[in-house]
C-alpha cells in the first residue's frame, strides 16, 4: 500500500514551478511573477527545506491521481498568459479598477472620476461603475459555482428566510482558482525531520487525511 | 481527498449567524491570510431566538428549534453526503482532473455554538464522556463520544427508567436536540471539534488566570506594585504597550491577550519580588503556574510539531495542574451566587478541561484556523460597532 519515497524537498517544490504563471490578483508584472514562484519567495512552509538532510517523505500511494485534463483548460490557460490583463484592454486599466476597489472608492465617485474628465476612458477601457462592474463580472469565470439559494425556516411562530450555497460548489469553485495553482496540495503525506522524527504541520502532514484516503 | 474547516460565529446586533467553508487542500498560511478569499461564506442564518429554561412553552420551542437546525443542516450538507463514499470528480487548478471526496473534517466554533450543534448541554465536553464533577481536573482518559451510540439510546431512555450507570454519564449530558453532524458519512462527529488559540487559551484560559492573579495580588498586597509595572512596559517591535492598567480594560480582543501572554510572566515577577518570609512558597507556586500557562501557549502556537513537542506540552500541562491550587481560593469564590452563575462556573471549568484536549488533538490535525478565527471575531467586533 504504502511507497516509501525520500527526496529532496527543495528538489520537488523547484520540478514544477519552471512553467509560465498567470499574473497574480494583485496585478504585479506577470515576469516578476514568475520569478517570484521559481525562487518559491511566495510561500515557505518548509523551514527546513535548505538542509539537504531534512524531508523524508512518505507519500500515500495512488493519492490525488490524475483522472484526466480539464476541457479548454490549455485554451484558457494561453489566453491568459497571453493576455494577462484580459477582461481589461490594459495594465492601467486593470491598476485602476484594483486601485477604486481596494480604496473602496464609492460608486458615485467614480462615476465623478469619470464625469470630470480625471480620467480617461479610453486608455483604460471603461468610462463609469456600470461598465466597470461589466469588466469585474467577467473577471471571475467560476462564479456560477456560488450561486445562493433560499431556503425556509419555520420555527412555530415565524417563518425566516436563510440563505445557503451549494458546498460542493464552494470546493469546486476553490479547487478550480488558478490564482492556488501553486499552492494546492492533493494527497496526504508524512514528513520527518533529520533525526527521523516525524512533524505534524499542515492538513496533509497529520493523521486525519491519510486515515480518510481512500 | 479534499475537505473543509468550517466556522461559525455570531456577528454584532445583526442577528445572522453565518457559516463558513474553506478546503484543507490549501496550505494554512494561504488559507488564512486575508486577501486570498479561501474562505467561502456557506450560508447565512437566523438566529435561533433565547429562551427561557422554565417555561413548557420554551420547552417545547426549543425542541422545535433543534429540530429545525438539524433540517437545515442536512439541507445544507446534502451535496457532500453524496460524494463522501463514491467520490466526484472534479476540475484542479493544474488543469487536471481529480477524484475528489470532499469530507467534511472540522468545525471551528465557540463552545456554546459546539454544544448546541453536537446536541449536548452547555457543561458537557463535545470530544469525550468526561463527568461534570471532573471538569478542570487533568483527567484525559475518558471515552470518546460516540454520537451514533446516543441516538439509538436517546428514545428508549424517555420511556424507560432503567439504565446502566454507565448510560446515565453518558445521557447526563445530551440536550435536546441531535448532533447535526452524526448523519454526515464519513464523519466522526467527536472529531470535528477543534480547540482554537482564542477560544481555548485567549479567552478561556488567560482570562480566567487574570481573575485568579488578582485576587492573589490583592490578598498579599501587590496590586499596586503589578499595576505600576505593567504600565511602565516599555516598546518593543510587535509588543502593543498597554495603555491601562489591566484592571481598567473591560473587553478583551484576540491580540490584546496575546500581547498579555508576552508580558504577563515578566511582570508578575517583578511585581512580586523580595517576598515576606511567609510569601516565598506561595509566590514561587504562583509564578510556576502562569509560567506552565504561558509556556503552553506559546508552544501551541508552534507551526509544526513533533511528539517531542507534543510532550513539552504535556508537561506544561501536568505542571499547570500540578500548580494551580495556588489559586484555588480565588477561583470560584462565593457559594450563594445565583443558578445563572453557577452555569458561568461550569463553563469556566469546561474550559480548564477543554484546553487539555489541545495535546492529543495536535496530533489529529495541526494549525487550527485560530487565526481566522480571530479575524472573524475582530471583523464582527468592528460590524457589531457600526451598526
Amino acid at each position: 500500500m504504502e511507497s516509501s519515497v525520500s527526496h529532496n524537498l527543495e528538489a520537488s517544490e523547484r520540478q514544477d514551478s519552471d512553467c509560465e504563471s498567470d499574473p497574480g490578483p494583485a496585478g504585479s508584472e506577470p515576469d516578476e511573477f514568475c520569478r517570484d514562484i521559481a525562487y518559491g519567495s511566495d510561500t515557505e512552509v518548509f523551514d527546513d527545506a535548505t538542509s539537504p538532510s531534512a524531508g523524508k517523505q512518505i507519500h500515500y500511494e495512488g493519492a490525488g491521481q490524475v483522472i484526466g485534463d480539464v476541457d479548454g483548460f490549455e485554451h484558457e490557460y494561453s489566453n491568459l498568459c497571453d493576455d494577462p490583463w484580459a477582461p481589461f484592454n490594459s495594465e492601467q486599466g486593470f491598476k485602476l479598477a484594483s486601485w477604486f476597489i481596494e480604496g473602496k472608492v464609492s460608486k458615485s465617485r467614480i462615476n465623478q472620476y469619470f464625469s470630470s474628465g480625471l480620467g480617461d476612458a479610453e486608455s483604460v477601457g471603461y468610462s463609469s461603475m456600470h461598465t466597470l462592474e461589466n469588466h469585474l463580472r467577467l473577471l471571475d469565470p467560476y462564479s456560477q459555482y456560488l450561486q445562493w439559494f433560499e431556503g425556509q425556516v419555520e420555527d412555530g411562530q415565524r417563518t425566516l428566510p436563510f440563505f445557503y450555497r451549494n458546498a460542493l460548489g464552494c470546493v469546486r469553485y476553490l479547487l478550480r482558482q488558478i490564482a492556488y495553482r501553486d499552492d494546492l496540495v492533493y494527497a496526504p503525506r508524512h514528513e520527518y525531520d533529520s533525526t527521523g522524527q516525524r512533524i505534524y504541520a499542515e492538513m496533509h502532514t497529520a493523521d486525519w487525511w491519510w486515515d480518510v484516503q481512500v | 481527498m479534499s475537505d473543509q474547516t468550517n466556522l461559525t460565529n455570531f456577528s454584532g446586533d445583526k442577528k445572522a449567524w453565518p457559516v463558513y467553508i474553506t478546503i484543507g487542500n490549501l496550505p494554512s498560511a494561504r488559507r488564512n491570510s486575508p486577501g486570498s478569499m479561501a474562505v467561502l461564506l456557506l450560508a447565512l442564518l437566523p438566529i435561533p431566538p433565547k429562551l427561557s429554561k422554565s417555561s413548557k412553552a420554551d420547552q417545547r420551542q426549543r425542541k422545535i428549534n433543534a429540530d429545525t437546525l438539524q433540517d437545515v443542516f442536512e439541507l445544507i450538507f446534502a451535496p457532500l453526503q453524496d460524494v463522501a463514499h463514491t467520490g466526484i470528480a472534479i476540475d484542479c487548478a493544474d488543469g487536471k482532473v481529480r477524484q475528489c471526496f470532499p469530507i467534511l473534517s472540522a468545525w471551528i466554533a465557540d463552545h456554546m455554538e459546539n454544544v448546541a450543534l453536537h446536541g449536548l448541554k452547555t457543561n458537557a465536553c463535545p470530544k469525550c464522556e468526561v463527568p461534570t464533577h471532573e471538569l478542570g481536573t487533568n483527567a484525559r482518559s475518558h471515552r470518546t463520544r460516540d454520537y451514533a451510540r446516543y441516538q439509538r439510546y436517546k428514545p428508549e431512555n424517555q420511556n424507560s427508567g432503567s439504565e446502566s450507570d454507565d448510560d446515565h454519564i453518558m445521557c447526563d449530558n445530551l440536550g435536546i436536540g441531535q448532533n447535526i453532524f452524526h448523519r454526515l458519512d464519513r464523519v466522526s462527529a467527536s472529531d470535528l471539534y477543534k480547540p482554537d488559540m482564542l477560544h481555548t487559551i485567549y479567552l478561556g484560559l488567560f482570562k480566567h488566570m487574570m481573575d485568579w492573579i488578582e485576587g492573589f495580588l490583592k490578598k498579599h498586597g501587590r496590586l499596586q506594585a503589578f499595576d505600576d509595572v505593567w504600565k511602565a512596559l516599555p516598546p518593543y517591535p510587535g509588543f502593543l504597550v498597554p495603555k491601562k492598567a489591566y484592571r481598567e480594560v473591560t473587553q478583551w480582543q484576540g491580540k490584546e491577550m496575546r500581547n498579555l501572554g508576552r508580558c504577563i510572566l515578566g511582570v508578575l515577577a517583578v511585581a512580586l519580588r523580595q517576598p515576606g518570609g511567609a510569601q516565598v512558597i506561595p509566590f514561587k507556586r504562583a509564578l510556576g503556574c502562569v509560567r506552565a500557562l504561558v509556556d503552553f501557549n506559546m508552544m501551541a502556537q508552534y507551526r509544526s510539531h513533533t511528539s517531542d513537542t507534543i510532550a513539552y506540552m504535556e508537561d506544561y500541562l501536568d505542571q499547570f495542574h500540578k500548580l494551580k491550587d495556588i489559586f484555588l481560593e480565588f477561583r470560584v469564590t462565593k457559594r450563594t451566587q445565583d443558578k445563572v452563575d453557577k452555569q458561568r462556573k461550569e463553563i469556566r471549568r469546561q474550559r480548564a478541561l477543554v484546553i487539555e484536549r489541545v495535546a492529543p488533538s495536535l496530533r489529529r490535525r495541526m494549525r487550527d484556523d485560530n487565526r481566522q478565527e480571530e479575524n472573524d471575531l475582530c471583523l464582527d467586533l468592528v460590524r457589531g460597532e457600526s451598526h
